[in-house]
């Protein structure tokens, strides 16, 4: 019914519009007011109807409808891949070997390796020139244990985060195959369509009232890779860093530094864990639009919907340029897929931040 | 006729007013009548675009505020058991290798290695403790279920001294939609004004209703994510060097289960605080008070996590479930010090 009207009110508009042509082509005269009138509303609507609103659908339709089909839909499509995705050190096979990484790791080693040759030596002088206590040499052989033990773990290294990076990738492959992707694709879609749909209303009417919607398009679509790439970075970042950590680890004086360097490569390679958990969780949120029955879900319909069946009574052809739809008929979105699916993202973006707040001071 | 009638009368009538006076004397005269024609021919359809654009956010207002009208489904909803269930039961499967590993190397542990009282009493304080996780997490869909349930039924009841099904002015779900269209009233008109005059309104009115509505699905989100965790969250829980994780996980699950309880007092609060101001203080700017009551709904999970700690309590409960009367000899001997004086010899008895 609503539909209808909207139809009737366009025609109506789109009619004026056509009868107040032939005042603004033909010269209007001066001393008509009538024909003034006509004239201004003739000028006014050739810019509101005939060039602002076509661009504005043009923008929707032509450029960002696409954008939505390949960006807006790229994370629902290859979400598992972004987020198993790791960089392999030692297997020079694997799809993720990175030889950056493995040359960093390994100057890493050879960088600290002179410092551990020389408090050996250094503690096995004392051990056997200097010390003169019992307390002295207790001291000094425990450090020379503890050098020895950290020189065994500093030299494994790259085995060491090669071992964490595979059974990371094996908990969240496990974790992430839990959840449905049917449910992860209706809950995700349900908050960037949304989006887009309330974007295409507010915006066919006004590019200014729909900015908050068309920047969530971009979050949705962005952000989660962002912070999947996030990870990638901190994480090459702290395996390059790994065996300095270990050194530091191992030393009284320095074992805040070490221990922060440890704790931050351990926490940033399970994230990954945790992605794949809010993926699961995703998943198991599909019920929550269920909340309400049906007929009480409140929905929203795009404005140029009806436009589209009125295209089509017309004969109007269903593809525009580059073979996006010439008038889209999107369908309506409802407040709880719209909520759930824009918090999924949210959750997505959120949950390594929660957890790296939550994950600390847990090393002895 | 009410006053903002005659008021908008007079305006269009004021408007009209040239048209009719160029119409009856033609002449030079009446040339920037003329002008003024083609104005008003301007404004009538920059009138319909307005209010095309007023009509658009009509339909977004009716679109987010829909919340206020099913305050009780969105307060109380919470995700189903069996849901979770299931994906519990692939994480205690997960947790069970760790639990079996850790449960095996203490007891090797106990017979094989240990030699102070000390150390045994420590590693049977473990092997107690991983026993009782071992039993709570295979409980955990159960507690969860508890949990929730009573998260929701606590809710449920708070709201039943409530107003909240009905849609009247006085519920709560009315107090904050007079607040919000009380904004969005405010926007209207500025927009008939200008174009652009109402933006900044539109997108208070658009924050405050979104944040709402996604509060609650965040919260239903986060309960789900920590109900599947909460094996995992035990294991934590249980292991010394893991256990402070373990705590603020717990703290985190209690925490988003129980955010529903402080949106139901919030309700109870809005109702009984608002009811009869109107009555007690006329003229006094109830959408503002609406305006205010809405933010406190926003605010209520900070509120409860910063003020309502006493949910801690669940996890101390926890704790002293792990630290059940089985354990109790080893603590014993944990805490317990042996202070040895120096010995003081007796003097000699050489002057006897």
């Amino acid at each position: 019914m609503k539909e209808n009207r909207i139809i009737i009110l366009i025609t109506a508009v789109a009619l004026v519009c056509l009868a107040c042509a032939p005042f603004a082509i033909a010269e209007a005269d001066p001393l008509d007011p009538i024909a003034q009138a006509a004239e201004g509303a003739a000028e006014a609507s050739a810019k509101y109807f005939i060039v602002a609103i076509p661009i504005r659908m043009w923008f929707q339709y032509e450029m960002m409808y696409p954008w939505m089909l390949s960006y807006g839909e790229s994370f629902i499509n290859n979400y598992k891949e972004a987020i198993l995705a790791n960089p392999s050190l030692l297997d020079s096979s694997a799809k993720g070997y990175n030889p950056g990484i493995t040359n960093a790791v390994s100057y890493s080693i050879s960088l600290m390796l002179p410092f551990y040759i020389l408090a050996i030596v250094l503690t096995g002088a004392y051990i056997m020139f200097i010390s003169g206590s019992i307390e002295g040499r207790v001291k000094a052989k425990n450090l020379l244990k503890r050098l020895v033990v950290s020189m065994i773990f500093f030299s494994m290294s790259p085995l060491i985060l090669e071992t964490m990076l595979v059974t990371s990738q094996s908990i969240s492959s496990a974790i992430i195959n839990q959840a449905d992707p049917a449910n992860v694709r209706m809950v995700l879609e349900g908050g960037i369509w949304g989006s887009y749909v309330i974007f295409c209303k507010l915006g066919v009417t006004d590019l200014e009232i729909s900015i908050a919607y068309w920047t969530s398009l971009y979050v949705m679509a962005w952000l989660p890779y962002m912070v999947i790439g996030m990870r990638h970075i901190m994480m090459c970042l702290f395996c390059m860093v790994f065996p300095i950590g270990i050194a530091l680890y191992s030393f009284v004086y320095m074992r805040d530094i070490g221990r922060k360097i440890l704790e931050q490569t351990i926490v940033w390679i399970y994230l990954q864990a945790f992605l794949s958990m809010a993926i699961l969780v995703i998943s198991l949120g599909a019920s929550y639009y269920y909340l309400l029955p049906a007929d009480q879900n409140p929905k929203l319909t795009n404005a140029i919907m009806p436009l589209g069946s009125l295209g089509e009574s017309l004969g109007m052809p269903s593809t525009g340029y580059q073979g996006s739809p010439a008038y889209v008929s999107l369908g309506p979105t409802s407040i709880l897929s719209y909520a759930v699916g824009s918090m999924g993202y949210a959750l997505l973006i959120a949950v390594p931040f929660m957890m790296l707040r939550l994950l600390n001071k847990f090393l002895p | 006729m009410d006053k903002h009638k005659i008021i908008t009368v007079l305006v269009i009538a004021a408007f009209f007013m040239p048209i009719i006076y160029a119409d009856d004397t033609a002449g030079e005269d009446s040339l920037e009548a003329k002008s003024f024609a083609k104005v008003l021919g301007e404004e009538a359809v920059k009138g319909i675009s307005k209010g095309w654009m007023i009509w658009m956010c009509q339909d977004l207002y009716t679109f987010l505020s829909s919340i206020t009208g099913h305050l009780r489904e969105y307060i109380i909803a919470n995700p189903p058991i069996d849901d979770l269930k299931g994906v519990q039961g692939f994480f205690i499967a997960l947790m069970q290798p760790f639990f079996v590993l850790g449960i095996v190397l203490t007891s090797a542990y106990l017979l094989l290695y240990s030699e102070s009282p000390r150390g045994r009493a420590k590693a049977k304080a473990v092997l107690v403790r991983l026993v009782y996780a071992l039993v709570l997490v295979s409980l955990s869909p159960l507690i969860i279920m508890l949990l929730i349930t009573f998260s929701s039924n606590l809710s449920g009841a708070i709201m039943d001294y409530t107003n909240v099904d009905s849609t009247s002015a006085d519920s709560a779900g009315g107090i904050i939609e007079e607040g919000s269209g009380h904004m969005h009233h405010m926007f209207d008109v500025l927009t008939i004004i200008h174009r652009t005059g109402g933006v900044e309104l539109l997108l208070l009115w658009e924050t405050f209703l979104l944040i709402m509505n996604f509060v609650i699905a965040m919260r239903y989100l986060l309960v789900i994510l920590w109900s599947i965790m909460f094996p995992v969250t035990l294991l934590l829980f249980s292991f010394t060097p893991t256990k402070s994780i373990g705590k603020k996980f717990l703290h985190q699950t209690f925490l988003w289960i129980f955010v529903q309880v402080g949106w139901a007092i919030a309700v109870l609060l809005i109702e009984s605080s608002v009811r009869g101001m109107d009555i007690a203080m006329p003229g006094y700017p109830m959408a503002k008070i609406g305006l205010a009551c809405l933010f406190l709904f926003l605010t209520t999970p900070r509120v409860v996590f910063g003020l309502m700690d006493w949910l801690s309590l669940g996890v101390e409960v926890v704790e002293i479930v792990n630290a059940a009367p089985l354990s109790m000899g080893a603590l014993t001997m944990d805490e317990m010090k042996v202070e040895r004086e120096v010995i003081v010899e007796e003097p000699a008895l050489d002057n006897l």
